[in-house]
């Protein structure tokens, strides 16, 4: 199943760290997705790109996650050579991940 | 509650007037002229815009403020007119220069006896240039920078707007306030406090973090369909907050266009935030956690459960500086095979560029619709009508970001076939660097100027 099935998302960027924070449709999902969506599988699915840590934070009583991916966008600012280097693109593609 | 005179027999209600310099006039104006909000808080700067508004100054002394403040002042006059509130960092880099554009502007729209407040200072280049300090993310000391050395910027607290405020003035504006603190002057004024507390400056600056987020709060950056429909996206509407002592409402005008839902808020909460247990402004340490949201009728998201802590003791302050150039190139392929004459034209570029490696600081090339935006991350199609290809580059010189351009961009018949439309771009390319600076450092002072 793809994430984007159970959940929603929203990305932006401080610098050259990159914020995303998802929270499931349905409260029955909140469980699930807090078991199945590890820092360490979003560590995964961004490696090739990413290339420092990815801290997860949670929201208990909102029902989200928040991921912060360090060195995420090849820079800071006018540094960064990416299309999109304020990561708001990242929203949409961590909805692809299989989970 | 004992509100400010300000503000008539109800909840006070602060409106989102920008979320950023370039952002759509028209919900800004939908809002003043509805009469359902007291307050209208305009963002006028991202973390990049102090560096290049004094750039701006620099090259043209009477300008590196917004230069829309006179155009936006007009046109929410009628508002001003009425009593309504205006605070905005338009100063940017040139508060003096913003607040004369304001006063000729309320004048020529019959505003006179407007009263205008301005908040000076928070520049501390000089400051942080006597004590030589570290900049660890660029490997050196503010004095090894020399030329690329732009600005230096603390990002400043409520105080000033609570006073000018306070003073009776009804358009407030400043330079680098941070955005959530001039929705706590707002929620200061409007709530008739005494004294900010944590407790209180918690509330205010999660309104702030609210309001900044404008229309991503009405459902923008949101539709997904089918999964996420938004109604109203044509001419999506700015949201407000209706404040309580202990919880805050988010909201929009019945006609405006979008949804205010706890999906959309939710996912402005999390927006661009690090830990939500720690959110730190000047005036705040913010847990956002706990936050609770629910929605007590169509439109209306009640939060509630944001705790503050004592506001940090060091500001921080932002260092502009300059940092080499940036090449973008692109051009078209069409055609069977255009995927594989878009990777030629890659290895041939990349040799090219070889005698330039040494000023090439960073080199990347992208093909749309395949690597832009998560680079290796997607799977290749199998095949496409057309592709267009992307070089960029950071470069120490203007002559390596020349190179680039010329080589990847600028040519057409030494390249494989079926290529056009070609582009090519530099820009300088600039950086900002964060660096805690006490709060003594720090000197604002409050003008307030009858138009």
């Amino acid at each position: 199943m793809k994430l984007r099935e159970i959940a929603y998302a929203r990305s932006g960027d401080k610098g050259d760290t990159a914020n995303i924070c998802v929270f499931p449709y349905k409260d029955d999902d909140w469980d699930y997705l807090r078991e199945n969506l590890t820092s360490e599988r979003v560590k995964a699915f961004f490696a090739r790109t990413v290339t420092g840590a990815v801290d997860r934070y949670e929201f208990p009583r909102l029902k989200g996650l928040n991921f912060v991916l360090h060195g995420a966008l090849g820079g800071a600012y006018s540094a960064s050579l990416m299309v999109d280097s304020q990561a708001k693109s990242y929203q949409s593609f961590i909805l692809d991940m299989d989970i | 509650m004992d509100l400010s005179k300000r503000v008539h027999g109800r909840r006070p209600r602060i409106g989102a007037g920008s979320a950023f310099n370039g952002d759509r006039l028209a919900p800004a104006i939908e809002l003043a002229e509805s009469g359902e909000v007291d307050y209208l808080m305009f963002d006028r700067l991202g973390e990049i815009s102090m560096t290049q508004a004094t750039l701006r100054r620099a090259k043209h002394p009477h300008q590196g403020y917004d230069p829309r403040t006179g155009q936006i002042l007009k046109a929410v006059g009628g508002y001003l007119g009425r009593g309504g509130v205006v605070v905005g960092s338009f100063g940017q880099a040139n508060v003096p220069g913003a607040l004369a554009e304001a006063v000729d502007a309320a004048r020529s729209a019959g505003l006179s006896g407007l009263k205008i407040g301005a908040m000076h200072g928070g520049c501390v280049l000089d400051h942080l240039k006597r004590r030589n300090v570290e900049l660890p993310e660029l490997g050196c000391r503010i004095g090894d920078l020399g030329e690329r050395l732009i600005c230096a910027h603390a990002y400043i607290g409520a105080e000033g707007f609570i006073d000018l405020l306070a003073q009776g003035a009804t358009f407030v504006l400043g330079g680098r306030i941070a955005d959530a603190s001039m929705a706590v002057a707002a929620c200061y004024d409007a709530m008739g406090w005494d004294e900010l507390t944590p407790q209180r400056a918690a509330l205010a600056t999660l309104a702030g973090h609210m309001l900044q987020g404008g229309s991503s709060i009405t459902g923008g950056g949101f539709a997904d369909p089918p999964y996420r429909v938004v109604p109203g996206l044509e001419p999506l509407g700015f949201p407000y907050v209706v404040l309580s002592e202990d919880s805050l409402r988010v909201t929009k005008l019945p006609a405006a266009g979008g949804m205010v839902t706890a999906q959309t808020v939710k996912c402005r909460i999390g927006y661009e935030i690090g830990d939500p247990r720690s959110y730190l402004t000047p005036d705040v340490d913010m847990d956002m956690s706990m936050i609770e949201a629910s929605e007590p009728a169509n439109d209306v998201v009640e939060l509630r459960g944001m705790r503050g802590s004592p506001r940090p003791q060091m500001l921080r302050a932002l260092v502009g500086v300059r940092d080499g150039f940036k090449a973008v190139a692109e051009g078209s392929v069409g055609g069977a095979g255009c995927i594989e004459r878009a990777q030629l034209i890659e290895a041939i570029v990349r040799e090219r560029l070889k005698p330039f490696r040494d000023d090439i600081l960073d080199f990347r090339f992208d093909i749309h619709g395949i690597s832009t935006l998560f680079g290796p991350l997607s799977d290749r199609p199998p095949e496409l009508n057309e592709v267009r290809y992307r070089a960029a580059a950071h470069c120490r010189t203007r002559e390596a970001a020349r190179a680039v351009c010329i080589e990847t961009g600028m040519v057409y018949f030494d390249r494989p076939a079926g290529v056009g439309g070609p582009r090519a771009e530099i820009v300088e390319a600039l950086t900002v660097v964060g660096v805690p600076v006490e709060r003594s450092a720090v000197s604002i002072e409050t003008e307030v100027v009858v138009a």
